[in-house]
């Protein structure tokens, strides 16, 4: 299962794709929702997006609208964020986020969520 | 131990602020009128005022004033700290010219209180001159680097480790760097971001004392608060940075 992260962030992005790597997963990465949406658009095996929501050029919420209602894909879509983003957090629920974590996260918290969320597809 | 003075008539604040410090391990005093907190604070000492408004008998303002103007030279520079509900930019303007330092609003908000007034004392990496700052080479006992969580996701893998420290190390003097220019050029949207990104980083070293102040700096860019100490916080987090920088330049896994 290939599983698309993205945050600009590095060491976040790093420590998720170690986690979700070590968890049996193949693990795609991008910086910015402008080449996650790159990616998302031209690869069908994507099965799960770990997006963060603050990000420069295009952010969490355009990445989550792109690929909903854009694009029209049923992928699960696992928000991050931090406390204080609360209603960009339901705004991304809003376009079709499925389910989100607070940063700083537990790694088993990460995989418990990423899991329910693939089962669920 | 931080002793604490608070004024409050409010029996339900009362007891918050009684749970609350009791859990910090803080020892305080709770008066239920400006003119007993006034009294207590001529006849003991205390590193800081949590001062409600709205008392009977004599009220914050009053006890403020009294305080800045009447008290000896040691006692009349007190930090104190308005409780008010009042989430009003004018309002605060007011309360600093009568003589608080600085407001904490109601409902209180334990992070709040605690960052509040960690920023007021030399409590944990509070350390308010900065020249001492500068001159201090030390390692702060308050901020040593905890690899608890990171060990959490790295599961006895030392090559992750190592490259994470190599990441965190990269990009920290960025970070400080950019909350640095966009305090300068009032750009509160950019501190706020810069400030937002920081702090899980910090994380991943249980660098804790330092996410204190950065989540205050995110507080304040995102209400563009222009507070007294912005700068002293800043150069708090810089001298704490890099005695983090230290030790995992230290660490040899």
């Amino acid at each position: 299962m290939k599983i698309l992260v993205c945050d600009d962030d590095v060491l976040m992005l790093k420590a998720i794709e170690f986690k979700l790597k070590r968890d049996g997963y193949e693990v795609l990465v991008a910086t910015n929702g402008r080449d996650a949406s790159d990616l998302i658009r031209d690869d069908n095996d994507i099965t799960l997006v770990v997006t963060d929501l603050l990000m420069p050029f295009f952010n969490g919420l355009e990445l989550i609208n792109f690929i909903k209602n854009d694009l029209q894909k049923n992928i699960p879509i696992l928000v991050l964020s931090k406390i204080g983003l609360e209603e960009t957090v339901l705004k991304a629920f809003e376009l079709g986020a499925d389910d989100y974590m607070v940063k700083p996260f537990s790694p088993n918290e990460l995989t418990i969520r990423a899991k329910k969320l693939l089962m669920r597809k | 131990m931080i002793n604490i003075l608070v004024a409050e008539d409010y029996l339900f604040n009362q007891l918050i602020l009684q749970r609350y410090f009791k859990k910090l391990d803080y020892s305080f005093v709770i008066c239920n009128n400006g003119s007993d907190a006034v009294k207590e604070l001529k006849q003991n000492n205390f590193d800081i005022v949590l001062m409600d408004i709205e008392m009977p008998i004599m009220g914050g303002i009053e006890a403020v004033t009294f305080i800045r103007t009447i008290l000896d030279n040691e006692k009349k520079t007190i930090p104190i700290l308005a409780l008010t509900g009042h989430h009003d930019e004018n309002y605060f303007k007011d309360l600093r010219e009568i003589g608080f330092n600085d407001f904490i609003l109601k409902p209180i908000d334990k992070e709040d209180l605690v960052r509040k007034i960690n920023s007021y004392l030399n409590t944990g990496c509070s350390i308010n001159n900065t020249e001492e700052i500068k001159q201090n080479n030390e390692i702060n006992p308050e901020c040593t680097v905890n690899m608890d969580y990171l060990n959490e996701f790295a599961q006895g893998d030392k090559e992750f480790i190592n490259e994470m420290i190599g990441l965190f190390l990269e990009h920290v003097p960025d970070f400080i760097k950019n909350i640095k220019s966009s305090y300068e050029e009032n750009d509160w949207e950019k501190l706020r971001y810069n400030a937002h990104k920081f702090s899980p980083q910090l994380a991943f070293f249980g660098l804790t004392p330092i996410i204190v102040d950065i989540d205050m700096i995110e507080d304040y860019a995102v209400k563009q608060l222009q507070i007294d100490g912005f700068e002293q916080i800043i150069n708090k987090v810089e001298f704490n940075c890099n005695n983090a920088i230290q030790q995992l330049k230290e660490i040899t896994i």
